[in-house]
């Protein structure tokens, strides 16, 4: 299972080394879209683990969410409001939430598997 | 070993994106390329050093270009001695220089302060009219150009001297002035002339000086007795004209 790894760190060295160049004045939307496309890999995670990930969400749900974020921070920019504060907030705490779920999903297994092994010394 | 599943693949490839978007944003953090954006302490403290290291190097070479000329000036008097005839044609070349520009100047004239509207609750009520409130180039321009017609022997900018060819420009929120000087209010005029003529020139009626005023910019002006002008630093580079010699 250490292909995703890989596939960051040739994504990253593609990044750095691929001559495209975003410009400075949309970095920060860059970033959002970043925080955006993290949420939705970890929401990827947590639908596998919980063995309902269906591949069309996960897909649609990245490039939306990441699009949608851009845009309303770009929006929201251009109307003075902070609004990428919106997509920080709801990222984030979905970011959270979904690891919490990711973590309790392994703890549980790790409780199981002692449980058993507790169970076999008896 | 098994074989990754379809959703192991989606993930690769998804986190190629992510990987790929995250190295884009971090490039995007450019610290010289940034304009307007939060800078930094440490970025402040960065330039400040650089900008240190930079008018030290500067000065050197300042130094360098005075020890050059004075070596210069040396040998142009010890030519002088020799012969009256020399002694006119350094006299020309004194006077030549006096023009161009190329000699630190020193005589009555007067200051002027040119600086934007301050920030007041007008200014803050109607943001919009934020280009009357501030100088421009053209302002600047007018400016110059009056000092010159009220008769203005020379002129400085914030210490740099302007020349025949010096440009005056925008350059956003900064003026550029000569070939390489770039300043931000508040802007310091020098000029050396008849200080009454000089100030005069503003209290006519079509003065630029009335528009600014009514603008509410700042528009000091301050008669002095002594006012040091000081020379251009630089190249003098003519690439396309040439002189043409002329048969008498």
């Amino acid at each position: 299972m250490w292909l995703p790894l890989i596939g960051i760190l040739i994504g990253i060295i593609l990044g750095m080394t691929l001559p495209i160049n975003i410009p400075t004045a949309y970095s920060s939307y860059m970033s959002i879209a970043v925080l955006a496309a993290l949420d939705s890999v970890f929401g990827g995670i947590r639908a596998s683990l919980e063995k309902h990930f269906e591949a069309d969400v996960f897909i649609s749900g990245f490039f939306g969410n990441a699009v949608l974020a851009a845009g309303l921070a770009y929006i929201g920019d251009r109307l003075n409001v902070p609004i990428y504060l919106c997509a920080i907030f709801v990222f984030g705490y979905r970011l959270f939430n979904n690891f919490a779920q990711i973590r309790r999903h392994f703890l549980g297994l790790l409780r199981k598997r002692s449980f058993i092994e507790d169970n076999l010394d008896k | 070993m098994k074989k990754p599943s379809k959703t192991v693949w989606l993930f690769s490839l998804i986190c190629v994106l992510l990987g790929f978007f995250t190295a884009k944003a971090l490039e995007g953090q450019n610290p010289e390329m940034e304009i307007g954006g939060v800078t930094s302490l440490q970025n402040v403290e960065k330039l400040v050093n650089e900008k240190k290291t930079l008018e030290k190097k500067r000065d050197e070479l300042d130094l360098i270009i005075a020890q050059h000329e004075s070596l210069l000036a040396q040998h142009e008097s010890k030519a002088a001695e020799s012969s009256t005839h020399l002694q006119q044609v350094q006299r020309k070349i004194q006077e030549t220089r006096l023009t161009a520009g190329l000699l630190r100047v020193e005589g009555p004239g007067i200051e002027i302060i040119l600086n934007d509207r301050k920030r007041d609750s007008f200014l803050t009520n109607e943001p919009y009219l934020i280009n009357y409130f501030i100088v421009h180039d053209s302002d600047m321009l007018h400016v110059i150009n009056e000092l010159r017609g009220a008769g203005a022997e020379a002129i400085a900018i914030n210490g740099t001297r302007i020349m025949a060819n010096s440009r005056i420009s925008c350059g956003g929120p900064t003026i550029h002035v000569g070939k390489s000087g770039r300043f931000a209010p508040p802007f310091v005029i020098h000029a050396i002339g008849d200080p009454d003529a000089l100030t005069a020139g503003f209290q006519r009626e079509y003065s630029i000086y009335h528009d600014l005023i009514a603008w509410g910019l700042e528009f000091q002006i301050r008669r002095m007795d002594s006012v040091v002008i000081p020379r251009y630093l630089g190249e003098v580079e003519y690439t396309f004209a040439k002189a043409i010699q002329e048969d008498e």
